[in-house]
C-alpha cells in the first residue's frame, strides 16, 4: 500500500533524472554523409574524423589559426605555476565566465592546453590535466587564451539563431518547416555554401562582416529573419564570428563531399576500390587542404575594401525624367527587368511560366518558375508592397541592381551606367508610392518640403485607366 | 492537538503573505526595475491598482479573521459535530449587494481613466482637429519583431481620413525603422498598432501601457511620456515560438523632429553623401537620452 502511494513521485523523480542525462551536442553532418558511408565507411569515418579535428563540436569548438576567424583572443604572461594551475597577468581585461578556452604557451606551440576555469580575483586559470609529457612553461613566458568569442557567438547562436538556421548552420533547425510550409517565406538561410543573398560587395564575393552584423541586426523585413536590435554590439559580432566559422565548416565539409562524389557514384565495389585508394589516401589531405585554404581565401576578399560596391556617382534627382528613364529600362528588352518582376512589378513576369534549368547541375527542374541556389522555389519581389528585404536605402537598391540577389536568379547588372542603375532604383521606390507610371503631375519626391502639408493622394487616381504599360512608353 | 495544528498552519499563511506584502517594498522584492510611471495617465492607473488593493486587502483579511475564528473555535470543540446552513435570504441578500455596490463605485471611478485611455480617436473624426497631428508613427508586430514607420518629416494630417490613407499604404518619405521606437517628450502621441500575423500585444510596463495587436485593425495607442529615456518594449501575448525575441525600445526624446532629420539622412544615404555615412555606419540610429 504505501509503495503504491509513493510510486508517483519516484516515478516522476526517475523521469526527471533521466532527462538531464549529458547529451553531447554535435553537428548536424551533410545528409550526403550517408550515401558515402554505403559507398566506403572508411572514408565517410576520414570525413567525419577530419572535421571532428579541426572544428571540433558545438561544446568544445576549435580555434584554429588557418582560418580567418576572429575566435577572441586575450593574452599576457604567466607569473607562476604550478599543478594545474597558473597565474597570469592579463593584458586586457577578460570577459566574465572565461573558461574551455585553448591555451597557448609561447610564440608557435603546436599543442595548446585546454582551460578549464579562470578566476578573475586570484588571477588563477585552472588547465584541464594534461599528458605526461606536459610541462608548464617558466614564469615570463607569453601565453594567449584563444576562442571566448566564439564560444560567446555559440552562446548567443544557440540561443537566437539555432531554432531556424540548425545548430551546424544548415538551415534545418526545429522551426525551420513552420518556415517552409509558407509558401511566401524565404527558408532559413544554409550557411554551407558561403553564400548570403544580401551583400554590399561584388559579384561572386562573399558577405562581409558588417553585411552580416547589418542583417542580423535589422533583419530581413518581409521574411522570417526577425531584427536582433537590442543585442550588444559585442553579442552581435560574437554571433557574426560564429557564423562564419559554421559557413566555414560546412562549406569544407560539401568541397571533401564534392571531392568524394565520384566514390558515391561509382556502381560496383570493382570500381570503388581504385577509387577508394586514390581519394580517400593522399588525395584527401590535399582537398582538405584546398578546400580550407579556397574557402578561407573568400572570407578574406569579402572584408577587402575593393570588393565593396559603391557607386562614384551620386543619386540621380528623383522626379518625373529619372522615373521615366527607370521604367523604360524596366520594361525595355535590354536588361528587361519585367520578364520576371513583370511589366506592373507585380512579381508576375512571364519569365515565370517557364521551366527553368539549374545552373548548377544543369538539369531541368520539374516544375516552372524560379529556383535558388538551394534548390527552393523563390518568386521575384513584388515592387508594389514597398518590402526590401536587402534595405530600403538608395544605396542598398543600387547594390541590387549591380550585384543582384546572390544565389538566386536575380543578375546583376554591373554593366550598365551608374546613371541608368539610379533612375531603375528612383523607379523602383516609387512604384508603391506613385505607382506603375510615372505622374508628371502629383509628382512627390522622398518627403520634399513641396508636400509638406498634404500627404500624397491615393496613387490609384493616377494609375487607373492609364492602360497597358506600352501605351505609356 | 492536530486540530490546533491544522487551525495554525491554515492561520499563518494568509499572515505570512501579507507580511511579505507589507515588507516587501522596504525590502526591494519587487520586479526587477520596477520603476514609477512614466506616463501621467500610468499614475493613475496605479492609483486605481492601489484602490483595488486595498479593498481587496480589507476583504481579504477580514475573510481570512472569520476563518480563522471557525477554525480556532471548531479546534476547542471535539464534540459538537458541524452544522449546515442552507438559505438564509438576508445574507445572500447582505453578500450580493456589498460586492456589486463595490464593483458598481469602480466602475464608475475609473471611467475616466477609461476614456482618456481608450477613447480618444472620437475628435479625429472632426476636419483640422489638432489631435491629427499627434499621430507619431506606425508599428506592425509580426513574428518576432516591431516594424515601425513614421510619416514624412513635416507632414500635416487634416482630417481622419489622410490618416486613414496613410495607414492604408507606404507613402513618399515615410521613414522605417525596427525595434526601437522613438516617440516625443511630454506630446500627446498617438501611434497606430497593426499585427502583421497572429496576435500579439504592445506593452511597455514603464508607461502602464498595454494594447493587443489584432490582425486587421489599426488601433490607436496614445500616451504622454513626461520623463526621457528608454523603455522595454515587450510582447505581452504569447505570439509563437520566437515570442521571448520580441524585445524592443521606446525612447522619448526632446528632440524628435532632430530625430526624424537624421533618420531621414540615413534612409536617403545612396554612398556618396559623407555626412550621412557617416550616420549609416552604424546601421541605425540609436540615440540614447537618460
Amino acid at each position: 500500500m504505501s509503495i503504491r502511494r509513493h510510486l508517483l513521485p519516484y516515478l516522476v523523480l526517475v523521469l526527471m533524472v533521466a532527462g538531464c542525462a549529458d547529451q553531447s551536442a554535435k553537428f548536424s553532418s551533410d545528409r550526403r554523409i550517408e550515401e558515402l558511408e554505403s559507398a566506403s565507411t572508411d572514408a565517410a569515418n576520414n570525413l567525419t574524423t577530419t572535421l571532428l579535428e579541426h572544428f571540433g563540436t558545438p561544446n568544445r569548438l576549435v580555434s584554429w589559426s588557418a582560418l580567418p576567424i576572429d575566435y577572441g583572443t586575450v593574452s599576457g604572461t604567466v607569473l607562476s605555476a604550478s599543478g594545474d594551475q597558473l597565474r597570469l597577468s592579463l593584458e586586457t581585461k577578460p570577459p566574465a565566465g572565461l573558461a574551455n578556452v585553448a591555451v597557448v604557451f609561447g610564440e608557435n606551440n603546436p599543442g595548446p592546453r585546454l582551460a578549464v576555469s579562470y578566476d578573475s580575483d586570484s588571477r588563477m586559470l585552472t588547465l584541464a590535466p594534461g599528458t605526461k609529457s606536459d610541462t608548464l612553461p617558466p614564469p615570463g613566458t607569453r601565453v594567449r587564451l584563444i576562442g571566448h568569442r566564439l564560444q560567446q557567438g555559440r552562446q548567443s547562436f544557440m540561443q537566437h539563431c539555432m531554432h531556424c538556421h540548425g545548430v551546424a548552420g544548415d538551415g534545418f533547425g526545429p522551426t525551420a518547416r513552420y518556415i517552409r510550409n509558407h509558401k511566401f517565406n524565404p527558408m532559413p538561410r544554409d550557411f554551407r555554401r558561403g553564400l548570403f543573398k544580401f551583400t554590399s560587395t561584388k559579384d561572386g564575393i562573399y558577405a562581409s562582416r558588417d553585411d552580416l552584423k547589418r542583417t542580423v541586426k535589422l533583419g530581413l523585413s518581409g521574411t522570417y529573419m526577425p531584427s536582433f536590435l537590442l543585442l550588444s554590439d559585442a553579442e552581435l559580432d560574437a554571433v557574426v564570428e560564429y557564423v562564419r566559422f559554421l559557413a566555414i565548416r560546412g562549406e569544407t565539409e560539401r568541397r571533401l563531399l564534392a571531392h568524394f562524389q565520384p566514390l558515391i557514384d561509382a556502381k560496383t565495389p570493382q570500381d570503388r576500390q581504385p577509387l577508394e585508394q586514390e581519394l580517400n589516401g593522399a588525395g584527401f589531405t590535399e582537398a582538405f587542404n584546398d578546400a580550407v585554404s579556397l574557402v578561407a581565401e573568400n572570407w578574406q576578399a569579402a572584408e577587402e575594401s575593393d570588393n565593396v560596391v559603391l557607386p562614384t556617382v551620386a543619386r540621380v534627382p528623383d522626379g518625373f525624367e529619372s522615373r521615366k528613364k527607370g521604367r523604360d529600362l524596366f520594361i525595355g528588352t535590354k536588361i528587361n527587368c519585367a520578364k520576371c518582376h513583370g511589366p506592373r512589378g507585380r512579381g508576375n513576369g512571364s519569365f515565370l511560366n517557364e521551366i527553368q534549368e539549374n545552373p548548377e547541375t544543369k538539369k531541368k527542374y520539374s516544375e516552372p518558375g524560379l529556383f535558388d541556389n538551394w534548390e527552393n522555389k523563390v518568386s521575384p519581389r513584388d515592387l508594389t508592397a514597398g518590402i526590401y528585404r536587402g534595405g530600403r536605402r538608395p544605396l542598398d537598391l543600387f547594390r541590387r541592381v549591380t550585384t543582384g540577389v546572390k544565389g538566386t536568379p536575380m543578375p546583376g547588372f554591373a554593366a550598365l551606367k551608374e546613371e541608368d542603375r539610379w533612375h531603375i532604383v528612383n523607379y523602383i521606390l516609387s512604384i508603391p508610392i506613385a505607382g506603375v507610371f510615372p505622374e508628371k503631375k502629383h509628382d512627390h519626391p522622398d518627403g520634399d518640403d513641396h508636400k509638406a502639408d498634404k500627404p500624397a493622394p491615393a496613387p490609384t487616381k493616377s494609375t487607373k485607366g492609364s492602360g497597358s504599360p506600352s501605351k505609356d512608353k | 492537538m492536530s486540530r490546533i495544528f491544522w487551525c495554525l498552519f491554515f492561520t499563518a499563511w494568509p499572515i505570512l503573505g501579507i507580511v511579505v506584502s507589507v515588507i516587501s517594498p522596504q525590502m526591494n522584492w519587487g520586479f526587477p526595475d520596477n520603476r514609477e510611471s512614466a506616463t501621467p495617465l500610468g499614475e493613475r492607473i496605479d492609483d486605481l491598482f492601489y484602490l483595488i488593493l486595498c479593498i481587496v486587502t480589507i476583504a481579504f483579511i477580514g475573510t481570512m479573521v472569520v476563518l480563522a475564528y471557525v477554525l480556532w473555535k471548531a479546534s476547542k470543540n471535539e464534540d459538537e459535530k458541524g452544522w449546515f446552513s442552507h438559505g438564509s435570504h438576508n445574507l445572500e441578500v447582505i453578500w450580493t449587494i456589498v460586492p456589486a455596490g463595490i464593483l458598481l463605485f469602480i466602475a464608475l471611478y475609473q471611467m475616466d481613466v477609461w476614456a482618456i485611455y481608450r477613447v480618444r480617436d472620437y475628435d479625429l473624426k472632426q476636419q483640422n482637429s489638432p489631435r491629427l497631428n499627434n499621430l507619431v508613427a506606425e508599428v506592425i508586430a509580426r513574428q518576432f519583431e516591431w516594424r515601425i514607420r513614421y510619416p514624412a518629416p513635416g507632414t500635416v494630417f487634416k482630417s481622419k481620413k489622410q490618416i486613414d490613407d496613410w495607414l492604408a499604404k507606404p507613402q513618399a518619405g515615410d521613414l522605417y525603422t525596427v525595434n526601437h521606437l522613438h516617440v516625443p517628450l511630454n506630446k500627446e502621441t498617438l501611434i497606430y498598432l497593426k499585427s502583421g500575423d497572429v496576435q500579439h500585444s504592445f506593452f511597455v510596463p514603464e508607461m502602464r501601457v498595454k494594447q493587443d495587436a489584432i490582425p486587421g485593425q489599426n488601433i490607436d495607442i496614445w500616451f504622454t511620456v513626461n520623463r526621457a529615456g528608454d523603455f522595454d518594449l515587450t510582447c505581452a501575448e504569447l505570439c509563437g515560438w520566437g515570442h521571448y525575441k520580441m524585445r524592443g525600445r521606446v525612447t522619448a526624446i526632446e528632440d524628435f523632429s532632430g530625430f526624424l532629420q537624421k533618420l531621414k539622412a540615413e534612409q536617403d544615404f545612396d554612398g556618396i553623401s559623407k555626412s550621412a555615412g557617416e550616420i549609416a555606419a552604424t546601421g541605425q540610429t540609436q540615440e540614447v537620452t537618460r
